[in-house]
C-alpha cells in the first residue's frame, strides 16, 4: 500500500489525478452531509377540518389552500374526490362543505355584496346564521 | 511536430476543465445557502433594531414582534400571549403589560395556534399561524387603543395569507350585525367582490365609514408577506360640528389612493354606524377575526334580558388563515414616509 502511494507521488500525472480525486470525494462528503443536515422549513397551511363533497368522509389534516387544484392534499384520503371545508351549524348540529358563493366581479353593489355576506354561509338545513367553520375540537 | 507538442502541452484537457467545473459548482452548492443564509440574518437583525427603536417612540401604544420575551429576540416567543414590548410613554398610566395580546380558542379551552419559525427572515423569525377556523388574538384592555373620530391613529402589521377567502379579516374593533344595527371603531378585511377574484381587495370600516378599494386599485404577491396599514387622521369638524377625517389604507407601503365610501353610496345598507357601542361595550382589539353581534349570528345564544353585556353580544367570526409576525399601533397619524419606512425595514 505504502509502495503504492510512494509510486503515486513520484508520477506528476498520478499525483495530480490523486489529489484531485481526494479533494473531489471530500466536497462530494460535505455535500452530502449537508443536503442531509439542513433543516426542512416547516410545513405550510394550518390543520382544518374538510370534508369530502364525494363521500362525506370527516377528518383533520394540514390545508394552505383548498382551492389550489396543483396541491395533492386538496383530495381524500379515502375516495380521492374533492375536499372542501367542513361547517358546522351550532343550532342543528349539520356538518357541510363551505359554500362557494360566485366570486365574478358581479357584486360590486353594496346591497348585494352585504346579502351574500349574511347568506354566505347559512345552514343548508336549517338556514340559521349560527355557522361556523369546524375546529379539529369539534371532530368525534 | 515538436511546436505542436509544445502548443498542446500549454493547454488544460476537456476533463481537467469538467473537473474544476466541478468543483467550483459543489463549493457553490455548499456556499450559497450559507452566504444567503447570512444576508437574511443581517435583515433580520437590522429589523429587530429598528423594532426596538418603534417600541420607544412615545405614541406607539401596540407593539407586538412576535418574537421572544425581554429582548432575547431568539428565544421561542411565550405559548399563549403576544408581549406588547411598547412603552407608550405619551399616555398616562400606560402599563404594556395591560395591552399584551392574548391567543385563545374562540370554542374555549386551549388555543390552537402553531409557533413557526417562517416568518419573513426564514428561521430568524418566528410566526404565528392562525387556522383559519378557531384561532384568534384577544388584546382585552380597551382604553389606549379606544379611538374617537377626533383622534388619528395608524395600525400596521406583516401578514402572509395561507389563502384568500371573503372576510379574512386581520384586525378588528367592531361589532358587525345587520345593515342597521353594527358598531365599529376600525377594523380590516378581505373582501373579493370589489373585483375579480383573485386580485385582492380590501374593506376597512371606521367610525361610521365603511370603504372599499376596487381590485384594481390592489394587486400584491400573492404568495408572499403582505405589508398592511390602515391610518385615520381627523381633518376638520363640518357645519353641524360633526368630525370628518382623512381614512387611508396602505399594501406594502403605498396607499391605496380613493376608496369607494359604500356609507354613502348606499346608506341603508351600510355596515359600519357608529362607534359610540364599542366605547361602551368595551370591545377588545382582535387580531385574526371579526367581532360580531350574537343577538344577530347566533340567536338561540342571546340572552336578551342581558343586552349590554358584551360576553352575551360578543362572538368571533371571519377568522384567518395565514401567518402574522408583526403588529404595531401608533396613537397618532403616521405620515406616508413613516409607513413606507416600516414596511423598508421589514421587508424580506
Amino acid at each position: 500500500m505504502l509502495e503504492m502511494l510512494k509510486k503515486i507521488w513520484h508520477n506528476p500525472r498520478l499525483r495530480n489525478k490523486a489529489v484531485l480525486g481526494v479533494v473531489l470525494f471530500v466536497l462530494a462528503i460535505l455535500l452530502i452531509y449537508s443536503l442531509l443536515t439542513r433543516e426542512p422549513p416547516p410545513p405550510e397551511g394550518a390543520i382544518r377540518v374538510v370534508i369530502c363533497e364525494d363521500c362525506g368522509e370527516t377528518y383533520a389534516t394540514r390545508i394552505k389552500d383548498i382551492d389550489d387544484p396543483g396541491d395533492k392534499r386538496n383530495k381524500c384520503r379515502v375516495c380521492g374526490g374533492k375536499l372542501a371545508l367542513a361547517w358546522k351549524c351550532r343550532e342543528c348540529k349539520f356538518e357541510f362543505p363551505e359554500n362557494k358563493i360566485a366570486s365574478d366581479g358581479k357584486l360590486d353593489n353594496t346591497m348585494k355584496k352585504y346579502q351574500a355576506v349574511v347568506n354566505a354561509n347559512r345552514c343548508p338545513n336549517c338556514g340559521s346564521l349560527a355557522t361556523a367553520p369546524m375546529s379539529k375540537d369539534e371532530l368525534k | 511536430m515538436q511546436s505542436t507538442k509544445m502548443i498542446r502541452k500549454n493547454f488544460f484537457s476537456l476533463i481537467e476543465i469538467l473537473m474544476v467545473l466541478i468543483v467550483i459548482a459543489i463549493l457553490a452548492t455548499l456556499l450559497l445557502p450559507y452566504l444567503n443564509e447570512a444576508r437574511v440574518q443581517a435583515k433580520y437583525t437590522r429589523w429587530v433594531a429598528y423594532n426596538r427603536n418603534l417600541s420607544n417612540d412615545p405614541s406607539c401604544i401596540v407593539n407586538f414582534n412576535f418574537q421572544g420575551a425581554g429582548g432575547t429576540f431568539s428565544a421561542k416567543p411565550p405559548d399563549d400571549i403576544l408581549v406588547n414590548s411598547a412603552a407608550g410613554a405619551e399616555s398616562d398610566g400606560f402599563s404594556p403589560q395591560f395591552y399584551n395580546g392574548y391567543l385563545l380558542n374562540k370554542n374555549g379551552g386551549a388555543h390552537n395556534f402553531e409557533w413557526v419559525r417562517a416568518g419573513r427572515y426564514g428561521k430568524f423569525k418566528w410566526a404565528l399561524q392562525f387556522n383559519g377556523s378557531d384561532t384568534y388574538v384577544c388584546v382585552p384592555t380597551t382604553t389606549a387603543v379606544d379611538f374617537t373620530p377626533t383622534d388619528g391613529f395608524t395600525l400596521m402589521c406583516w401578514v402572509k395569507f395561507d389563502r384568500l377567502s371573503f372576510g379574512d379579516t386581520i384586525f378588528s374593533k367592531s361589532l358587525w350585525g345587520t345593515a342597521n344595527d353594527a358598531a365599529a371603531q376600525y377594523d380590516m378585511y378581505y373582501n373579493p367582490y370589489a373585483g375579480s377574484f383573485g386580485q385582492g381587495s380590501f374593506d376597512v370600516d371606521v367610525f361610521e365609514t365603511c370603504g372599499t378599494w376596487m381590485s384594481t386599485h390592489v394587486d400584491f404577491d400573492k404568495a408572499g408577506w403582505v405589508h398592511f396599514a390602515l391610518r385615520y387622521k381627523w381633518t376638520h369638524n363640518d357645519s353641524e360640528g360633526k368630525p370628518c377625517g382623512e381614512i387611508t389604507a396602505f399594501i406594502n407601503g403605498e396607499p391605496l389612493g380613493d376608496f369607494l365610501d359604500t356609507t354613502n353610496e348606499n346608506p341603508n345598507t351600510a355596515t359600519a354606524t357608529g362607534y359610540q357601542p364599542c366605547i361602551d361595550m368595551q370591545v377588545p382589539l382582535i387580531l385574526g377575526g371579526a367581532g360580531c353581534y350574537t343577538k344577530y349570528w347566533d340567536k338561540k345564544n342571546w340572552d336578551s334580558s342581558d343586552p349590554t353585556s358584551l360576553a352575551n353580544n360578543w362572538l368571533i367570526k371571519f377568522n384567518f388563515q395565514g401567518k402574522m409576525d408583526e403588529f404595531v399601533v401608533f396613537k397618532r397619524p403616521l405620515p406616508d414616509a413613516e409607513i413606507f419606512g416600516h414596511y423598508d425595514m421589514g421587508r424580506e
